[in-house]
């Protein structure tokens, strides 16, 4: 029966569930007496097919986000009984990163993807919006605590601006405090390189290129 | 519709979240894919299915009674009846005279068999090109005669100095796309050649206004007013359409239906790219349309979805209310490899067999300057031969399944070739001998295919 409703989690993550929200089958679980640890494992199960899926196309960006979210709300809701696991009275802070579209650019539909595969991916992500100014993207990062800060931009045009948030951090003395990584449909690798920034060849990649900068 | 009356329901109609009116459309277009039975064949791109096509239509005029087209900046959704999309299809140009004196070329609004063969738009839509470069590359695409338009890249450097979005090289950058495009025209005895969606730097309106001078924008020219992705429009886009109707060049809109975003997979990108035109019609009154299909993993048009999506629009078009509609051409490989030559081949096949014209090759997907006049001839050179020798979808889906299974290996490690100055010579502007090699070997590899080319 357990085994049932653990199974129900992770395929309400990829299928489309008429009976109960991920989140309320998560509380079930727990009430029924399911391990957090078994169930966040059900969940990212849940969440990598959800990714596979998307990939190949079986689902689609609506589906990536509606998934995203009840993710998000269940880690949330299972948190206090991880740190209760843990003994240490704290589980393992996560990766924030702050994400935007630099000035000029409002072709946001990239931002989001990455935004939700980042949520999924277990960082905490501030989703700072379109046609965001050099400055404000250091200002939110100083003020939210982040330790990323990720550029995205479709316009050739807005590039030049990826460059100014890098002098800036230099100007301001926090070139060292934060990675910087860029990625949208004008990037290329060697203009991330350029910069001096991660560069994320598609939302996927940008994922998996902050968890290995972050690995240690 | 009269512009007035759009920016009144901008400011006046329904009132929705974005995030709300994104999740509507993905239901809604579920339910019409469904009530329509709109299916996509990754076997045959070329649709040449009439009741395909005209179910894709219906559903499109449901899609936009549903939705409507939403303003950002307002947040109010832009309505309009079905009799007003309808009359705004039926009053759109069926023929159009793009550019001046000897160099101009009618545009028509393609029909189904009616024996026209679609408008060359040669060049490189969307493609960053450096400054030292910008000319020759204009030069190698003027210098290709069966190119009938021309569209120029975007400048990224004026003086060194990198053009940003809404900065003051902005005006310059497209002033001088302008300046060195017409050069290139000149240079090669094409003085009227009409330039498509010029001011590709125009990131804001700042560019637009820009170039409304006869010294670079005349108005036997067009520029470009996008749709924004999916059914949504703002300011800076209507302020294009202003410009427009008191700058009297032609406009063009833009629509990148994202194949695995908001609308779904390619049925859904289909219905909902079909709907935009509709949109882009009623709304910024433009005379033609450049589809663009964003497939979402891969971008390039190329795939087979991005040439399904555009193939059964254009038939939906050409049968319930044709309309100049150009297709992007974007590729994943750049200039200097087979797989390019490859794309090449079965872009221009799909889109002269689907009642569409060309908006030209992004070779790279707009990434690189890695891009050149020689892919274009190839483009121009198939379209040509598939036009004379009357295929039919079905050869066409035929040698298309043959091509794609020769580059889609390719797809998810690209091989992105060379910049323009390693596969020209840059001073006589003629390819250099490998990469003219490399296109006389696949010209032959197409022939043994069965394309009958006439030059």
């Amino acid at each position: 029966m357990s085994k049932k409703l653990l199974g129900k989690i992770e395929k309400s993550l990829y299928e489309d569930s008429r009976e109960k929200s991920t989140v309320e089958m998560v509380q079930e679980a727990l009430a029924g007496g399911e391990t957090a640890l078994d169930i966040v494992a059900s969940l990212s199960a849940g969440i990598t097919e959800l990714g596979v899926r998307f990939e190949s196309m079986e689902l689609f960006l609506p589906d990536l986000m509606m998934g995203g979210k009840a993710m998000q709300e269940s880690m949330e809701l299972l948190t206090p009984e991880l740190e209760k696991i843990s003994g240490s009275g704290s589980v393992a802070k996560p990766v924030k990163v702050v994400i935007g579209n630099l000035e000029g650019d409002i072709h946001d539909i990239g931002r989001d993807i990455l935004a939700t595969m980042l949520r999924v991916g277990g960082f905490n992500v501030v989703n700072i919006g379109n046609n965001v100014k050099a400055d404000a993207f250091i200002d939110k990062a100083e003020e939210s605590g982040a330790d990323v800060i990720g550029l995205s931009s479709l316009l050739t045009t807005s590039l030049p601006f990826a460059r100014e948030v890098m002098g800036l951090l230099e100007v301001r003395g926090l070139k060292d405090k934060y990675r910087v990584i860029v990625g949208g449909g004008a990037v290329t690798r060697e203009f991330a390189e350029s910069i001096g920034a991660l560069y994320g060849s598609t939302a996927i990649n940008g994922v998996d290129v902050l968890k290995e900068a972050f690995a240690s | 519709m009269n512009i007035f009356e759009v920016l009144r329901r901008a400011e006046t109609g329904d009132y929705i979240k974005e995030d709300d009116f994104n999740m509507k459309l993905f239901t809604e277009n579920k339910k019409l894919i469904a009530k329509y039975g709109i299916k996509y064949d990754k076997d045959n791109v070329i649709v040449d299915s009439d009741e395909m096509a005209d179910s894709l239509f219906q559903a499109a005029l449901e899609l936009c009674d549903i939705m409507g087209f939403f303003c950002i900046d307002t947040n109010r959704i832009i309505r309009f009846s079905r009799e007003e999309l309808l009359l705004a299809m039926e009053t759109a140009p069926k023929e159009m005279v793009l550019g001046v004196g000897k160099d101009a070329r009618t545009m028509r609004a393609r029909k189904v068999n009616d024996g026209y063969k679609m408008t060359v738009c040669g060049g490189c839509p969307g493609t960053p090109l450096p400054e030292e470069l910008f000319l020759p590359i204009m030069m190698s695409y003027a210098a290709e005669p069966l190119l009938d338009i021309i569209i120029p890249g975007s400048l990224v450097s004026i003086e060194g100095m990198e053009v940003k979005t809404g900065g003051p090289l902005e005006i310059r950058a497209t002033r001088q796309e302008l300046i060195w495009t017409r050069e290139a025209f000149e240079r090669y005895g094409r003085p009227g050649t009409h330039i498509y969606a010029a001011g590709e730097s125009s990131a804001t309106a700042l560019g637009t206004l820009a170039i409304c001078n006869d010294r670079y924008m005349r108005t036997s020219d067009s520029h470009m007013i996008p749709v924004l992705s999916e059914l949504k429009t703002d300011n800076i886009r209507l302020a294009r359409v202003m410009t427009g109707l008191e700058y009297p060049a032609y406009t063009t809109s833009l629509m990148d239906p994202i194949i695995g975003g908001f609308a779904g997979g390619p049925e859904g990108a289909a219905i909902v790219g079909a709907a935009a035109i509709i949109f882009a019609t009623a709304a910024y009154g433009v005379q033609m349309h450049c589809l663009h299909a964003i497939h979402n993993k891969y971008v390039a048009v190329s795939t087979r979805e991005g040439m399904w999506m555009n193939s059964v629009i254009g038939r939906a078009f050409a049968r319930n209310a044709p309309i100049s509609i150009l297709a992007d051409a974007w590729t994943m490989c750049g200039t200097g490899t087979d797989e390019l030559l490859y794309e090449t081949a079965a872009l221009a096949l799909s889109q002269e067999l689907s009642c569409l014209h060309t908006d030209a090759l992004g070779a790279t997907n707009g990434v690189y300057p890695n891009c050149s006049g020689l892919e274009n001839r190839l483009f121009a050179e198939v379209v040509d031969s598939a036009f004379h020798q009357g295929m039919t979808a079905e050869q066409g889906n035929g040698l298309i399944r043959k091509l794609v299974a020769k580059y889609e290996h390719t797809f998810e490690n690209p091989d992105f070739g060379v910049p323009f100055d390693e596969v020209y010579d840059i001073r006589k502007i003629v390819p250099l001998p490998a990469w003219q090699e490399r296109y006389d070997r696949i010209k032959d590899e197409l022939c043994k295919m069965g394309v009958e080319f006439r030059f």
